[in-house]
């Protein structure tokens, strides 16, 4: 069984949010073998919002999902707040996205049958909290987003930026230390997609969290604290 | 390949795991139905088949009688008779024989008052089943002097001392024809009675009460025969031809359903065929057989068993229907994102509704390929074991076109329903879109519209099946027709109820939503919300849950009610353990041998019979059956559920007083007594007298003795006993005066009452063998030892003589007195009565003077009170053979033990015994006997009846076993088996089909899920909750839906062989450990298969699946 009784009590005390060493992530293999990340390294202080550019596969979603814990290198290590992240177990995984990394995906990730108001307290329920403190939380992130008259609508209800609103305050819901973002204005039109990335800044900074965002966007990179640029799997200088 | 092709070929191969479940589905549902067509058609043919079969040989037996109206017609009579018998047997395989019997013929020079008969005959099973004792039986008609060849039964060569090469001068009876015969060998008759039905004498060789012919029935004399001669006898017209029979033994077995239809219609036809072969040549002639009867009954059975099945395999379809309309949701949801894409990629509905029927179409075409296989292997495994093999059903079926059409009209149906939910999926991009969240208003108002009508139909239907009380109809010409809307009514109720339970889902949703919002857990909330706010998959659980809890459990209680039912019929239509109809020719031979049969408990001699009732109270005379048993042991002897027991409901009928009469010491085998009658005036007719006899079983023989002259002399007389019996009394003695033709003048010219004197006395009881005794007079004695003769002392007894009752009044007590050991009666009669024939008196032995005559006590059923207007405590009478008995109406009883569907009286076989021979009638009364066996032993004790050659014997274990697990009954509890079996496989595949569809369909969400947090176990545990929710939903509305469909269908569709309400009525039987074991069987299969299903289906959340975003 594993887990975070393999975290090193040193690395904890390190300050790296985020430290990807030598990651490689090779899908298939012989002819057919796609190199989507080779030898990738990188550390990312706490507080700090990286952007993640690069063109389509280039390796950005994959490199998010080793850091996240839903794929694992090929070779090197990813070490996210202390614990090394590609030899978690199960559970490991488990809390490691409950209680330190968050998501927010390009397809917005909300359940379908919850409203905007269930999806925000799914990660609340996960710690059981008691219902009158868990729904005060979820009315306050979700007025953090501006969809506070707009709780029991539920995604299909609701427009593509509101949802993407939505999924911002539910990953903010556990007060997480790593809010990963894979392309989050990807689906989204300019405007509203500067305005995600702008609520994004902010609840980044007041919440004092770390942020690693993929992005195209011109804006957000203005608004990171520093960009990395991925090009077929390599970290290249910009 | 066109595209259509490609695209289907394709997607097939991408999604063969959702193509697979959908297709065994299929394949499942249309081999069952399959299974069912077997059973319905192939094996009911067989069942027929077998049940005939297995009909007793007398029942299949068919028997062409004709008797002469012309003697010298004879040649050409047996010619036209039997050409129309081979055309009514036709080519069906039979063994058949010819009997002759000739017209009475009197044999001269005898010392009998009146010259005795004797009569020829021919008989094939002779051969086989007789002694002969001297010489042979004859080979040809006539000897070389033209002398009629025959054999002579020994008793009647005893009696005349004939033997081989003796001539008798015989001369026949009616046209006084003169013959000689010659004697070439004696013989005894073997084997049973019922051997000998044909006979003019039933196998009994001698009579001592034959009518003489022309005398009107006053006259009676002796009567011997068969005299055995050859068939060229009478096909050669050397013997005046009487009767003859031409007897088929059809083997019905092999015959198809349309051959054995046609042979059922010339057996109908097969008099009226004779009648018009033979109408210039007979007196008459007819062909009786009750193999037609035999027939119908099986094709009545089998229609009941059939409509049984239908009703069973409506609700069968109902939940395959339901498992593929599931899978068809299912099957649409997992296809609404493709269809979307491919509609807004300018593909017509034309072209996506033609993949759709390109896709049904090879789903119904790979189903019927393979169900006819699978129904057939099924069907194999369901008759080679158990109660199907045992009613010899088990049969190699082959795979009839019957088969392929079933299974191919279910497999379109089936393909029909995967289409539905792609016809109603026909709105825009954004329709389809939002009915993946929400229910469609317009839909919603359409399915309450339908779940009305069908509730209402259903309604409808189950009043019209409570007021029909059967599913059957009976038709014009009897049994009959089947109304649709009744068979379908149990079915209808079925899915009525379910909607209805659909119908309350919402409100126990919003509940758990209600709980989920304030609960601070995720898992329990999930499934909380996934019951909700999916209404669609969550609604095809329930009612997939719904019904096959609702069938099951209707289906175990049917099999038990109707089982208890089938076997309440058996017991109350056969109404004691064992039921003898003795063919032996006394009580005192056929209690002989019942008493001592090892396994019987009881034997008692029953009175069963039609009898003419009348009502003083009313004057109305009406047909009913009396039935008198000994109700002293009623609770031991009487079969059939009856509110309070036999023995409390006839404890009012126990007799008060009992026949005591003259005990005869030892076992004899004959009885001699001194007989004088004296007439005055002096008449030149003849004494007729009976001694009535009882034996231990309280069974009365009547036994005639020899006629004597009524002229003051004494007779010596003796009666031969056919058994000898310990334990017999002499309780009775009737004697009439027979007056000659010549004695009407002076009867007319008497003024007063003629005095008619007996004395009866000096009984003896005789243990020498009978066989001994070579005459019916005292001289026969006159060689057996004294030692073997015993005095029966008649003047210990009580006697009372009455004379003979008239038009309802109470018959006049005669003067009677003993002395010297005898009982002289002095009776007197108006001469008037004399001259009318059969007057005299009767002597009872009784405890006590009948005075009052109180009436028998009788129960009578609602019917006959109805009928003749009566009530209870009033008084009918009974006409028994002449002789009035009057019954007084102590209760009412809702029908009688054996025989449950006529109405009639239920009285004390004693009480009825007594007062009949008050009332002068020398009836046994003795119809039956009812045996009290119990039912381990009943089969033994039958067969050994049987042995004994007593008579036919009707076993209540023997016919609950076949009313349950005969070849035309067991097929119901075959198909009750199939639809539990078949509803719990069909749930197992539904929901692991409903639980793989659901996780593969949810599994981007999921995932999501995962991303966040949740732990993969605690979304397994989540699904597990959510069906254990709509589980326990569907749990309880099945329940309550079966234990309705038990309360209020089964009683109605539990019916009687002939599709009537059954008698005794219905009692429900709930099967409770039956329908405990068979929830517990699906609750386990059901949560090991979605726990399975679910652990394999949902995967691990990965960064490869996120990506696909909402691609379903």
């Amino acid at each position: 069984m594993t887990t975070t009784a393999a975290v090193p009590a040193q690395a904890a005390t390190t300050d790296a949010m985020v430290r990807v060493e030598g990651v490689s992530r090779t899908y298939g293999s012989g002819e057919n073998a796609v190199h989507a990340l080779r030898d990738v390294s990188f550390t990312i202080a706490p507080g700090e919002l990286v952007a993640l550019v690069g063109r389509s596969g280039s390796g950005k979603t994959t490199l998010l999902n080793c850091v996240g814990g839903l794929d694992r290198p090929d070779a090197g290590r990813v070490v996210v707040d202390g614990r090394e992240v590609s030899s978690l177990g199960e559970s490991g995984l488990v809390e490691l996205r409950r209680d330190v990394v968050s998501y927010v995906f390009q397809t917005f990730g909300l359940v379908p049958v919850l409203s905007a108001a269930e999806n925000v307290g799914v990660p609340l329920r996960l710690r059981k909290l008691p219902a009158p403190v868990r729904e005060e939380r979820v009315r306050l992130l979700l007025d953090l987003v501006g969809l506070g008259d707009h709780t029991n609508q539920r995604p299909g209800e609701m427009s593509g930026g509101q949802q993407q609103r939505v999924a911002i305050a539910r990953a903010l819901a556990n007060s997480p230390r790593l809010l990963i973002a894979d392309e989050p204005t990807g689906q989204l039109d300019t405007a509203t997609g500067q305005a995600v990335m702008a609520l994004l800044r902010a609840v980044v900074e007041a919440e004092g969290m770390t942020a690693i965002i993929s992005t195209h966007d011109p804006l957000m990179m203005s608004l990171s604290d520093r960009v990395l640029h991925l090009a077929d799997g390599r970290l290249v200088d910009a | 390949m066109g595209w259509t092709w490609q695209v289907l070929w394709r997607r097939s191969g991408a999604q063969r795991g959702l193509l697979f479940p959908v297709l065994a589905v299929a394949v499942v549902g249309a081999a069952l139905l399959g299974t069912f067509q077997l059973l319905l058609v192939t094996s009911e043919n067989r069942a027929v088949d077998v049940a005939l079969e297995r009909e007793p040989a007398q029942t299949r037996e068919v028997d062409s009688r004709i008797a002469l109206v012309d003697p010298t017609l004879g040649r050409q009579a047996i010619a036209h008779a039997s050409a129309a018998f081979d055309q009514t047997i036709g080519s069906v395989p039979a063994d058949r024989s010819t009997w002759y019997a000739s017209a009475m013929y009197t044999v001269d020079g005898t010392s009998d008052p009146i010259a005795p008969y004797v009569y020829a005959a021919s008989y094939p099973p002779l051969a086989a089943n007789s002694r002969v004792v001297t010489g042979a039986f004859p080979t040809t008609a006539e000897d070389s002097h033209g002398r009629i060849q025959v054999a002579v039964p020994t008793a009647a060569a005893k009696a005349y001392g004939w033997r081989v090469g003796s001539v008798l001068h015989v001369a026949q009876a009616s046209t006084n024809r003169d013959r000689l015969f010659v004697v070439t060998g004696t013989y005894d008759l073997r084997g049973a009675k019922q051997l000998w039905t044909r006979d003019v004498l039933g196998g009994a060789t001698h009579t001592s009460g034959y009518p003489v012919i022309g005398s009107g029935g006053r006259l009676m004399t002796q009567a011997w025969g068969p005299l055995v001669v050859a068939p060229a006898a009478f096909t050669a017209g050397q013997v005046t031809l009487n009767e003859a029979h031409f007897v088929a033994q059809p083997h019905v077995g092999g015959l198809t359903p349309g051959e054995l239809s046609a042979f059922r219609a010339r057996l109908g036809d097969a008099s009226g065929v004779l009648a018009a072969a033979t109408k210039d040549d007979l007196l008459g002639g007819f062909v009786r057989s009750d193999l037609p009867a035999a027939i119908d009954s099986a094709a009545a059975d089998l229609q009941v068993t059939r409509v049984g099945l239908v009703i069973v395999e409506l609700m069968l379809v109902a939940v395959a229907v339901t498992v593929l309309l599931l899978a068809a949701r299912l099957l649409a949801e997992r296809r609404a994102a493709e269809q979307t894409l491919m509609a807004s990629r300018g593909a017509s509905g034309r072209q996506i509704l033609g993949l759709a029927v390109l896709e049904s179409f090879v789903v119904a075409a790979l189903t019927t390929l393979a169900a006819p296989f699978l129904a057939s292997w099924a069907y194999r495994a369901i008759t080679s074991s158990g109660p199907m093999t045992a009613a010899g059903l088990h049969d190699d079926p082959g795979l009839p076109l019957s088969l392929w059409l079933a299974c191919g009209v279910a497999a379109l149906v089936l393909a029909a329903v995967l289409l539905g939910p792609v016809l109603r999926r026909r709105g825009s991009v954004v329709d389809a879109e939002q009915q993946l969240i929400r229910q469609d208003s317009r839909g919603g108002v359409a399915r309450t519209g339908a779940d009305l009508a069908l509730v209402v139909l259903a309604a409808v239907a189950l009043r019209q099946l409570q007021q029909y009380r059967s599913p059957v109809l009976s038709g014009v010409g009897g049994f009959g027709s089947v109304d649709p809307v009744l068979v379908l009514a149990p079915a209808l109720v079925l899915l009525a109820g379910a909607v209805i339970a659909l119908r309350v889902m919402p409100l126990l949703a919003r509940v758990g939503e209600r709980v989920a919002a304030r609960s601070r857990a995720l898992v329990g909330s999930l499934a909380a919300w996934e019951v909700g706010r999916r209404p669609g998959p969550a609604a095809g659980a329930v009612l997939l849950l719904t019904l096959v809890v609702g069938v099951g459990s209707f289906a175990q209680t049917f099999l038990a009610t109707w089982r208890a039912s089938q076997q309440d019929q058996a017991d109350l239509a056969v109404g004691t353990d064992l039921r003898v109809v003795s063919e032996l020719d006394t009580p005192l031979e056929a209690g002989d041998v019942l008493q001592d049969l090892s396994r019987v408990r009881l034997a008692s001699p029953v009175v069963d019979r039609t009898v003419t009732v009348g009502s003083s109270s009313e004057s109305q005379v009406a047909s009913t059956t009396l039935l008198g048993v000994d109700t002293t042991h009623a609770d031991d002897l009487l079969r059939g559920r009856v509110g309070g027991g036999w023995g409390a409901r006839t404890a009012a009928l126990h007799p008060t007083a009992h026949l005591q009469g003259a005990p005869v010491p030892g076992a004899p085998t004959a009885l001699a007594l001194d007989l004088r009658s004296d007439v005055t005036p002096k008449l030149a007719g003849v004494l007729y007298s009976s001694l009535v006899v009882q034996d231990r079983l309280g069974a009365r023989t009547t036994f005639d003795l020899p006629a004597v002259p009524a002229d003051g002399g004494q007779r010596d007389v003796v009666v031969r006993l056919p058994v000898a019996v310990r334990g017999l009394q002499i309780v009775g003695l009737r004697a009439y005066i027979a007056p000659a033709a010549e004695d009407t003048d002076v009867l007319e010219a008497t003024a007063g009452n003629v005095a008619l004197n007996v004395s009866l006395g000096n009984v003896r009881a005789i243990t020498a063998d009978a066989a001994d005794l070579a005459g019916h007079d005292g001289s026969s004695l006159a060689d057996v030892d004294p030692a073997d003769i015993t005095p029966v002392p008649l003047t210990d007894v009580r006697w009372t003589a009455l004379g003979h009752e008239t038009e309802g009044s109470a018959p006049s007590l005669v003067s009677l007195e003993t002395q010297d050991g005898a009982i002289r009666v002095n009776d007197q009669i108006e001469p008037f009565q004399v001259a009318a024939g059969g007057q005299g008196f009767v002597a009872v032995a009784a405890t006590d003077t009948p005075s009052g005559f109180h009436g028998v006590p009788a129960l009578a059923t609602p019917g006959v009170l109805t009928d003749l207007g009566a009530a209870v405590d009033d008084e009918l009478t009974v006409d028994l053979g002449g002789a009035p008995v009057r019954l007084t109406i102590v209760g009412t009883v809702p029908y009688l033990p054996g025989d449950p569907h006529s109405n009639g009286l239920l009285v004390d076989s004693t009480s009825l015994a007594r007062q009949a021979l008050i009332g002068s009638s020398v009836d046994p009364l003795v119809d039956e006997w009812w045996l009290q066996v119990p039912d381990a032993d009943a089969a033994r004790a039958a067969t050994a009846i049987k042995d004994h050659h007593v008579g036919r014997v009707s076993s209540r274990a023997e016919t609950r076993a076949d009313a349950t697990d005969g070849p035309l009954h067991t097929g119901i509890q075959a198909a009750l088996w199939i639809v539990t079996l078949a509803a719990l496989a069909l749930a197992v595949a539904g929901f692991a089909m409903s639980t793989t569809v659901a996780v593969r369909t949810r599994r981007l969400e999921l995932a999501r899920l995962q991303a966040v947090g949740v732990p993969r176990g605690g979304l397994v545990r989540s699904v597990l909750l959510e069906y254990a929710m709509l589980g326990v939903l569907g749990l309880v509305a099945g329940l309550v839906l079966g234990t309705f469909l038990g309360a209020r269908v089964a009683p109605l569709v539990t019916v009687s062989s002939a599709g009537r309400p059954p008698v005794p009525g219905v009692v429900i039987h709930w099967a409770l450990p039956a329908q405990a074991t068979l929830l517990g069987l699906l609750v386990v299969l059901v949560a090991v298969v979605i726990a399975v299903t679910t652990n394999a289906a949902l995967r691990r959340a990965s960064g490869e699946l996120l990506r696909l975003g909402d691609e379903r």
